[in-house]
């Protein structure tokens, strides 16, 4: 890889220079790309191990001692909470109304009748997958099953009681934060390390979500590459993330997904209309605006719900989040709420960067519904 | 019996000077000198804002309850932290460069690291 002008203190510019740190947490991994001076670094990086063990014993569903778990534990009745799952359960319901209720916390019981009652880590041993990229294409057209579907709980019916530091849960409403988790610990250690260890410039990514603050460089801007659905080795092109668009989040049915015992394929996306696997007409969907949570949350909607339904959604709540989604049939959408920046925004690769595979494009069609 | 006392006061001014010129020594230094403009550098009203976050505060508590003596955020945090993380097998192993890495234009779009997909 090239060396750059950063690598001496004597050629780093304003605010230090460029570390890069990775490691694995809340079942991703993170990684950390700070302009920063060594101290700080050094201190990011320990702070970065230490804030994501702590967000992960609050809400795992894997730890039976987590609060998240003690919580769903208690549903029926009212359990004082930390401020932090307060904190989060708000975010939560807030998203829950702007979205009509396509993003609801309330799909644990669906997860763990799709059989994702485990880490994914252990759910792909049990399942036997070894790449699951070729068998999750078919993901998003995975069939119903026979089973009825228990319904989901209103976002309305998640009752927190701020002054008592309270939440109550309905009965038969387990929640599962992980659809906003990951963003909002994303954005909440950017925010630390920029207020409280002053580091000029950082982006911050968890899995498929992230946020960035600052310039990497003198006269930069943060870019990143765009996963290609079909091409998992290669970019479909890249996003600039400057002035009110500096997170991303990332959702896909091509990502998270295994077989079940009787060989269908499944994945996490769960439909709280239907609180089964998601069968819309999107695979993977990026969207970009100020918020990592706001990001995470319409991508996963626009997933959930499809294209058209989850643009109109986008607009009717009046969010200036952009969205680009791949569609099962092989082509790319961009949102038509972009403002006039949009072009420089998001770049394409050129088609001899992306080798799009029509034979694939052509499976994918196949194996629609 | 006034020659004791007189002793006593020597001592005494002694000891005195001797701390005043400790004093001196210590304010003039240039570790001193850092360390009052680092602080001086964080606005107040941010860090009164910072002292009532209440989940940095619940995170930082944790931190401090859990080692006393550890530097908050710091190596040893990390080390006797709060058991074992529920992550992954194999805990959290660090990859990655301190102040090594590549040009953020061509690690941008190639780099895994700043990719975004598949959540």
């Amino acid at each position: 890889m090239p060396r750059t002008e950063y690598r001496t203190e004597e050629t780093a510019p304003a605010g230090g220079r460029l570390h890069d740190f990775r490691f694995r947490a809340m079942n991703t991994t993170v990684y950390l790309r700070l302009r920063a001076s060594d101290g700080q670094a050094a201190k990011a990086k320990a702070a970065a191990a230490d804030w994501f063990r702590f967000v992960e014993q609050r809400f795992s569903r894997f730890r039976p001692d987590s609060e998240l778990c003690r919580l769903n534990r208690a549903e029926g009745r009212p359990m004082m909470v930390s401020d932090t799952m307060l904190e989060v359960l708000e975010l939560a319901a807030h998203y829950g109304r702007v979205t009509g209720g396509t993003f609801s916390p309330f799909v644990l019981d669906a997860l763990a009748r799709s059989g994702y009652d485990v880490s994914y880590e252990q759910l792909r041993e049990r399942s036997g997958e070894a790449g699951a990229h070729e068998d999750s294409r078919n993901a998003a057209a995975a069939p119903r099953t026979a089973d009825a579907a228990p319904s989901c709980s209103p976002i309305s019916a998640l009752r927190l009681d701020l002054g008592m530091k309270a939440a109550t849960l309905p009965p038969g409403g387990a929640l599962d934060l992980g659809g906003i988790v990951k963003s909002w610990a994303v954005e909440r250690f950017a925010d630390y390390l920029r207020r409280r260890l002053d580091i000029a410039a950082g982006l911050i990514k968890a899995g498929g979500d992230l946020t960035t603050w600052g310039s990497p460089g003198e006269q930069e801007h943060w870019s990143i590459g765009i996963e290609h659905p079909w091409e998992p080795d290669g970019n479909w092109g890249t996003l600039r993330l400057d002035g009110d668009y500096r997170a991303a989040a990332t959702s896909s049915v091509l990502g998270r997904s295994w077989s079940s015992p009787t060989g269908e394929t499944r994945h996490h996306l769960i439909d709280p209309a239907t609180m089964r696997a998601s069968r819309s007409d999107v695979a993977q969907c990026t969207v970009t605006g100020m918020a990592a949570t706001e990001c995470e949350v319409w991508a996963k909607v626009i997933c959930i719900v499809g294209w058209a339904e989850g643009t109109f959604r986008l607009r009717l709540a009046g969010s200036d989040c952009e969205a680009l989604a791949f569609t099962r049939d092989g082509r790319t959408r961009l949102s038509r709420a972009a403002g006039p920046a949009r072009e420089e925004r998001w770049q394409e690769a050129a088609a001899a960067e992306i080798p799009l595979t029509r034979f694939e494009h052509s499976n994918i069609r196949r194996n629609s519904p | 019996m006034t020659r004791d006392k007189w002793f006593k006061w020597k001592i005494a001014m002694a000891g005195t000077a001797g701390m005043a010129f400790l004093f001196h020594v210590i304010k003039t230094s240039p570790d001193y000198e850092a360390a009052v403009s680092q602080n001086a550098a964080v606005p107040a009203a941010e860090t009164a804002e910072e002292s009532q976050d209440p989940v940095w505060q619940e995170w930082l508590s944790g931190v401090e309850t859990a080692q006393p003596e550890a530097e908050i955020g710091g190596e040893s945090a990390q080390r006797r932290g709060r058991g074992e993380p529920g992550f992954d097998t194999g805990g959290q192993g660090w990859q990655g460069s301190d102040g090594d890495a590549a040009d953020s234009r061509t690690w941008d779009a190639s780099g895994d690291a700043a990719r975004t997909g598949r959540s």
